[in-house]
């Protein structure tokens, strides 16, 4: 008995840690919820798709749900203004750049990056751009999957 | 007496014009291409995104080492008033001049115009380094390659894809086909029907280089009258 606790139990430990470690990361972001995911009202329906990661998400910032999508008003059963975010989405392009562009100015943008000039108010800031992924995985793409999100839209063939 | 040193005078004259004419004759007709291939590209900058699919296809195939590059595309604005606003985009590479500074200047022959194809080409093996042409180039195209130590320059991807058949890198990899490759001396290529259609103007023209890299200007300039 003593013999086998002597090689099973680091053993155990081991495993244990092993579990333990590959789990604690998301043990430690559902603990610490962001104050935009606590938002009852929109995420009781919209717990796949609603909750934010991104640097948006940032307690510091303050933000809700409402800042970007609009108001809820008779959502789901009647008529409101929310809009998504998207090609597939039914509000224009322009529509959509305007929520980003209500904190975002302009000039910073086309700092940033000149393609921002060109697509203005023509292309969705999400067809690039996702706030709810904890990183928006346009940062830091390489320059072949860059051109080839370009040649996406922009192709002849 | 005297008819004699006539004679020998005019004799003499005739054998000077017809000397000197047959050594132009001969020269003219050594001018004259081998094989009547002469490659050009078109790069219509109304079409161009700026995507830069084109350099990155460029330096993948001819394995273009990072810090130099044989194409770029240059971005120029933005020009206008948002949300209306736009680029220029202008290619810069080899112009693939007919009268080559490069060519030119090379003391070892490194630097040369191949006769088969008009494709201005670099022998690295037999460049020494000496970075004459980088300074003749007038459209400062050139650099040293660091892995072989020669001069380097784009050549239509003479010794890579058009070796296989293929179109060059850059004209297969542009997504909004800006630009247009091929043989200017045959009427029926898709080139010469593309520069017989639109306005096109070549860079630095007044200098005599006759480059053959032809440019369809954006039709947006900064001038407005």
């Amino acid at each position: 008995m003593s013999r086998i606790d002597k090689f099973a139990a680091p053993l155990l430990a081991s495993m244990l840690m092993l579990v333990l470690g590959s789990f604690s990361p998301a043990a430690v972001a559902a603990k610490v919820e962001f104050k935009i995911n606590q938002n009852k009202q929109c995420i009781m329906c919209h717990k796949r798709n609603g909750k934010m990661f991104g640097l948006h998400a940032n307690d510091a910032l303050d933000l809700t749900c409402q800042n970007c999508h609009g108001e809820k008003a008779g959502h789901p059963r009647k008529a409101s203004e929310l809009i998504g975010f998207g090609a597939k989405s039914v509000a224009k392009s322009d529509v959509q750049t305007a929520a980003c562009l209500q904190c975002h100015d302009v000039e910073t943008l086309s700092q940033a990056d000149w393609t921002h000039d060109v697509h203005s108010n023509k292309v969705n800031c999400a067809s690039c751009h996702q706030l709810h992924p904890e990183i928006d995985p346009i940062i830091g793409v390489t320059a072949l999957d860059r051109s080839e999100m370009c040649s996406g839209c922009h192709s002849a063939k | 007496m005297k008819n004699s040193r006539r004679l020998f005078l005019k004799s003499a004259c005739a054998v000077v014009v017809a000397a000197s004419g047959y050594t132009i004759a001969k020269s003219s007709t050594e001018s004259v291409e081998i094989n009547g291939k002469k490659y050009a590209l078109v790069h219509d900058e109304t079409k161009c995104i700026g995507c830069d699919a084109c350099s990155i296809a460029c330096r993948e195939v001819n394995q273009v080492p990072e810090g130099v590059s044989r194409l770029e595309i240059e971005r120029e604005g933005p020009y206008g008033e948002y949300p209306e606003q736009y680029f220029r985009f202008t290619r810069k590479s080899c112009q693939q001049c007919e009268d080559s500074p490069c060519v030119k200047v090379c003391p070892t022959g490194a630097a040369y115009k191949d006769p088969e194809t008009g494709i201005v080409s670099v022998d690295s093996w037999k460049c020494v380094g000496c970075q004459y042409c980088i300074a003749a180039c007038p459209y400062q195209v050139r650099f040293i390659n660091p892995v072989t130590h020669a001069a380097d320059k784009c050549d239509f991807c003479k010794e890579t894809r058009l070796k296989e058949g293929k179109q060059p890198a850059c004209v297969s990899a542009c997504p909004t086909q800006a630009l247009t490759f091929g043989d200017l001396k045959d009427p029926d290529s898709n080139i010469v029907k593309v520069l017989k259609s639109a306005p096109n103007y070549r860079s630095k023209t007044e200098l005599g280089t006759r480059p053959k890299v032809f440019r369809i200007a954006s039709q947006e300039g900064d001038i407005t009258l």
